[in-house]
């Protein structure tokens, strides 16, 4: 089976209202949208969000992410620190959760988003149907990286303002947070039909 | 006859009778192409709900600590207020916005499109409103935030002894009631509207 597409129809679909028209107008006539064909300059910009969220995982790996005071004495930790903590301390559940959002999770869309991106810009069709199911799938785990950060916010928020304990967020907070930024920008720039050819049999 | 386009390969479909009970998906990459939301008076008490549980929140204790025989609570307000310090207000700027504020945002537009609609009119800032509401909902992280609040109540455990309190339990309403007011909600059965009127 033979699929038409909109380029080959010569109609553009509003991203914003979800309405098919005719190329000719720059503004979707429903909802008075800016709409193209595909996102301008999808690839361009989406490696470029790419490459700048993997700069700002280094110094978020290797930098302080919390300190506190335990047993008397200020201890700082980093991500992979903190997840160990949890390990010693047998707290699996937490342990995996945080290992998942803040370790494999940005790694896991960073790789997956080059391959996607690859397979765009050098048109390798035979990779279309798995390109797009990793791309909801880094589409909807993007936000889940956040996790941590929040821990963070509360914690310091509620335990530091009520001199509870001593508890700082680290320059890591910062930077993964940043990077977890980045990482969703480059998957909303990136437009997905770019995966397959216009004239697919 | 009813004319569509894939968002995530570009494929056209065509629709006989669009029947809104069914779901359409795309035949080459199975995207859900078309798929009716709840109805409008299901999802504005939904909606009204979660903007209630808000507010109940806001005023309830979420926890109170004990050290060294005194008691401190903590109230949302204190959450907010108390967050920033030391240059790292970025972060909690950050957690409050994505994690709270956006959420709160993103219901009330739903109440704001949604209420002159139930009586059959549309206003000129719907059209505004539906924009932004697309744009600012795939921020809006709720579900995450709940998350965050489960891991932050383990970890306190082994810091401070706390009791939880009424707070807690509406705030975690309020986050489910604002996700299935998200979930029910699709901007595409108003835009149609304006379609059918061009
Ligand atoms: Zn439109
Ligand atoms: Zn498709």
């Amino acid at each position: 089976m033979k699929y038409r597409s909109d380029i080959d129809e010569k109609m553009t679909l509003c991203l914003s209202c979800h309405t098919l028209q005719f190329e000719q107008n720059s503004n979707c006539y429903v909802c008075d949208n800016e709409i193209h064909q595909r996102k301008p300059n999808s690839l361009k910009i989406s490696f470029i969000f790419l490459i700048s969220a993997f700069l700002f995982l280094i110094p978020a790996n290797i930098l302080i992410m919390m300190s506190s005071v335990e047993a008397g004495t200020l201890t700082s930790k980093t991500i992979f620190g903190g997840i160990l903590f949890f390990f010693k301390a047998e707290d699996y559940f937490v342990g995996t959760l945080i290992f998942l959002a803040s370790i494999v999770i940005p790694f896991f869309k960073i790789i997956s988003l080059s391959f996607l991106l690859y397979v765009a810009k050098y048109k390798k069709q035979r990779y279309s149907h798995v390109g797009i199911k990793l791309y909801r799938i880094i589409d909807f785990i993007g936000k889940w990286s956040m996790l941590d950060i929040f821990v963070v916010a509360i914690m310091v928020g509620i335990v530091q303002f009520n001199n509870l304990a001593l508890m700082i967020a680290g320059p890591a907070s910062f930077a993964f947070a940043t990077a977890v930024v980045l990482t969703i920008l480059a998957v909303e720039h990136f437009d997905p039909r770019l995966l397959w050819s216009n004239d697919e049999q | 006859m009813l004319n569509k386009a894939c968002a995530e390969c570009g494929v056209i479909v065509e629709i006989k009778n669009l029947n809104t009970k069914y779901t359409y998906k795309c035949p080459r990459c199975n995207y859900t192409i078309v798929s009716s939301g709840e109805r409008f008076s299901y999802i504005l008490s939904m909606s009204a709900t979660a903007l209630l549980f808000f507010i109940s929140a806001c005023f309830l204790p979420l926890m109170t600590f004990e050290i060294g025989g005194s008691s401190i609570s903590v109230t949302v307000i204190d959450a907010i207020t108390k967050m920033g310090y030391e240059g790292y207000w970025i972060i909690s700027i950050l957690s409050l916005y994505v994690g709270v504020v956006l959420p709160l945002v993103v219901i009330s537009l739903i109440i704001l499109i949604l209420v002159p609609r139930s009586f059959n009119y549309s206003t000129d800032s719907e059209r505004a409103y539906l924009k932004v509401y697309t744009m600012l909902r795939p921020w809006a992280m709720a579900e995450v935030y709940m998350l965050a609040i489960v891991v932050s109540a383990i970890k306190l455990k082994a810091v401070a002894i706390f009791t939880l309190h009424s707070g807690v339990l509406f705030f975690i309403l309020f986050l489910v009631a604002f996700y299935a007011s998200i979930i029910w909600f699709n901007p595409e059965d108003i835009w149609q509207k304006y379609e059918i009127q061009k």
